[in-house]
């Protein structure tokens, strides 16, 4: 075994040009920044609007972030392939009609082979196609990288929405409707109706509790994070 | 490699891409479009089931063809033979003029053999079209159910009329006429108290209960005559 | 007349692209640090949403719809390309858009380097979108989308003015220092959508 081992760490050493590791410092960074300091919603503020419609339950929320981290994934990795191909010109077009194109066929072929996913997922398509944050890594990022880091690079993105996503939807079922993944978290006999205490926010189920949330999030998060002080 | 940034170039990149996107969309639309038509219709159906109470999925198609019976009236409430009931598009009939229109009906046979009529319904949610049966008792007044569908409202919001069973709870035992005979509907309004003729709307998605609630008024009023007619029937018998 | 002008209200403050649909959040949180920006910014979408909507208008009566085509040949009457309206928005969209940046990036350059990567970003305002997928909902004419194209676009032009003259005075103000700049233009946001809620109430027509 020992031996065994001992060869294939020489194996790298015989390459004349060392090539980056698949998980390297800087690849890791590409991964993790956007859970925390390069945080797409806190800090790019990218993908506000689809973060202020799904959110009002926790399933959505969950199934926008899968969705999102699957697109983000594959757009940055075709853009990124065929980044040097594109013309200038009409690279907006060019990026938006891969990003629908994937979409539409993965809705259609959802609607055929597995129709209650499908009828969930219809709603999104919409709302994954405009969502900022795909393309705006698709101009910030992919554009100029090669494919690997792209595809980290989406999944790092995807997750750091995804996280946000979820944190502002726990707030917003809980306090809104009593639930939490439909399962009900306060009591029904402390309602009002049944002559108990407890009323339901009503405001938490409108975009602007959304607002307020993530604005509550961004203090936190920066009452930790100093680095992200002087980012407006 | 070519300069990207020619104007030749360009073009023919556009072409080549559109061609490619648009075949790639055209083969699976239409390799994909028989299968999904199954799954459309059985989603129909079990959306007819439920509004009459009964969400067992899989014997959904069994009790469709035993329990459920398609007939095609028009304004004049007489009986149309010549269309398939399920095949009628309700957006296609709402731009014909009233006379030609041809207006669906499923009839269901309950349990206890008195039947139940269901009047399909479409109108406009805040982001797309929206759907729905509504079960109408055969003392044609009460609510016997209803099931509502959407193509895209906002998941939490306008989608809870699909999604929640506490919206389409509420209709069972509302009335579409009031004391006098007059045929009020059934609104749903925000915050209100439930009564023969009121339902609560869905808190946070006005829009889409506004579209419900015109939704029911327009089409429970077109099946009035052919109601009239089968009351003065089931009278005379 | 009055109808349009009804319209025109509704689509500027009853139905105000972001206190009432919070739709094109992304570039309004952005490029609301100065005014001078956002002054750019707005003009740029009402520009883009004035001449969408109507376009996707056309597209849709004359090529999408079912019996669009009928025109071209009687056997096409039956052609439904309406599932085909979504990628045809969004790539009408996507190509004004780039129309714009071009013109800007060539008479406006300061204004193009401020505005950076949110110009191209317009393509993905859900505005814009939300414009076009209303028009086709709402079932509107070409005057009626022409109407609401260019109120909707105004009624985003003045939401993200007034954040962003609020935001320039807030920079005075003694906010906690984790909750300056982003964090305290997304309170207010939230703070303004909910005083626009009380428009909703309002009857027109």
């Amino acid at each position: 075994m020992a031996n065994e081992e001992t060869t294939i760490q020489e194996e790298p050493k015989k390459e004349p040009k060392k090539k980056e590791a698949l998980f390297s410092r800087r690849n890791r960074r590409y991964l993790l920044d956007p859970l925390d300091d390069d945080n797409p919603i806190t800090v790019q503020v990218l993908g506000i609007c689809s973060a202020l419609a799904v959110t009002t339950k926790i399933k959505p929320a969950f199934v926008m972030a899968v969705s999102v981290v699957a697109v983000t994934l594959f757009s940055n990795l075709i853009i990124s392939l065929m980044r040097k191909g594109i013309p200038n010109r009409i690279r907006m077009i060019v990026q938006l009609t891969v990003i629908a194109a994937l979409v539409v066929l993965v809705d259609q072929v959802l609607k055929a082979y597995l129709y209650d996913v499908s009828t969930q997922l219809t709603v999104f398509v919409g709302l994954i196609i405009t969502n900022c944050i795909i393309m705006g890594r698709l101009e910030a990022f992919a554009m100029a990288n090669k494919p690997w880091p792209s595809v980290l690079d989406g999944i790092g993105n995807g997750l750091g929405y995804g996280a946000i996503l979820i944190v502002v939807a726990v707030f917003r079922e809980l306090l809104g409707a009593g639930e939490l993944l439909g399962n009900r978290i306060i009591p029904l006999s402390w309602y009002v109706e049944n002559g108990g205490w407890y009323v339901n926010n009503g405001l938490m189920v409108l975009p602007p509790a959304a607002m307020f949330l993530i604005g509550i999030y961004i203090w936190v998060q920066r009452g930790f994070n100093k680095k992200l002080h002087n980012i407006s | 490699m070519a300069d990207t940034n020619s104007t030749n170039y360009t073009l023919t990149y556009a072409a080549g891409l559109i061609v490619m996107v648009a075949l790639a969309l055209a083969f699976a639309s239409e390799y994909l479009k028989p299968i999904q038509a199954i799954n459309i219709a059985f989603d129909k159906k079990t959306k007819i089931l439920q509004s009459v109470g009964i969400i067992d999925k899989e014997r959904a198609e069994e009790i469709y063809n035993a329990q459920i019976e398609e007939l095609v009236v028009n304004m004049h409430g007489d009986l149309v033979d010549s269309v398939q009931a399920f095949d009628i598009n309700l957006k296609r009939e709402a731009k014909k003029s009233p006379e030609d229109r041809l207006l669906p009906l499923y009839v269901f046979t309950k349990d206890d053999s008195s039947q139940a009529y269901i009047i399909p319904m479409r109108g406009s949610g805040l982001w797309g079209p929206i759907s729905g049966f509504i079960a109408i008792d055969d003392d044609f007044n009460t609510i016997y159910g209803a099931a509502f569908n959407h193509d895209k409202e906002t998941p939490g919001l306008g989608a809870e009329i699909k999604d929640n069973p506490w919206f389409r709870d509420q209709f069972p035992g509302r009335k579409l006429f009031d004391d006098e005979g007059n045929f009020v509907s059934v609104s749903v309004k925000k915050n209100a108290t439930v009564d023969d003729h009121t339902v609560n709307s869905v808190s946070g998605a006005t829009i889409t209960s506004k579209g419900v609630d015109e939704m029911i008024r327009i089409y429970a009023q077109l099946y009035l005559s052919y109601f009239d007619k089968i009351k003065i029937d089931n009278h005379g018998e | 007349m009055e109808h349009y002008i009804n319209l025109f209200v509704r689509a500027i403050f009853i139905d105000n692209m972001i206190f009432a649909y919070f739709l094109g959040m992304c570039s309004y949180l952005a490029v609301s640090k100065t005014v001078k920006t956002a002054v750019g910014l707005g003009f740029a979408v009402i520009f883009v949403l004035a001449i969408t909507v109507p376009a996707n208008y056309l597209i849709e009566t004359y090529l999408l719809k079912e019996g669009a085509l009928a025109g071209i040949h009687p056997a096409l009457a039956t052609v439904d390309l309406t599932f085909l309206s979504f990628i045809v928005f969004i790539a009408v969209i996507a190509s004004l858009v780039q129309l714009v940046e071009m013109v800007v990036e060539r008479f406006f350059p300061p204004l193009y380097t401020a505005l950076g990567i949110f110009l191209p970003l317009i393509t993905v305002n859900c505005s814009i979108l939300g414009g076009a997928l209303f028009m086709s909902e709402r079932e509107y004419g070409l005057a009626e989308s022409v109407t609401y194209g260019f109120g909707s676009g105004i009624g985003w032009f003045l939401a993200i003015i007034a954040i962003a003259a609020i935001r320039e005075k807030l920079r005075y103000s003694n906010i906690p220092v984790p909750l300056r700049g982003l964090g305290m233009a997304f309170i207010l946001t939230g703070l303004m959508g909910m005083a626009f809620m009380s428009f909703v109430g309002i009857q027109l027509d």
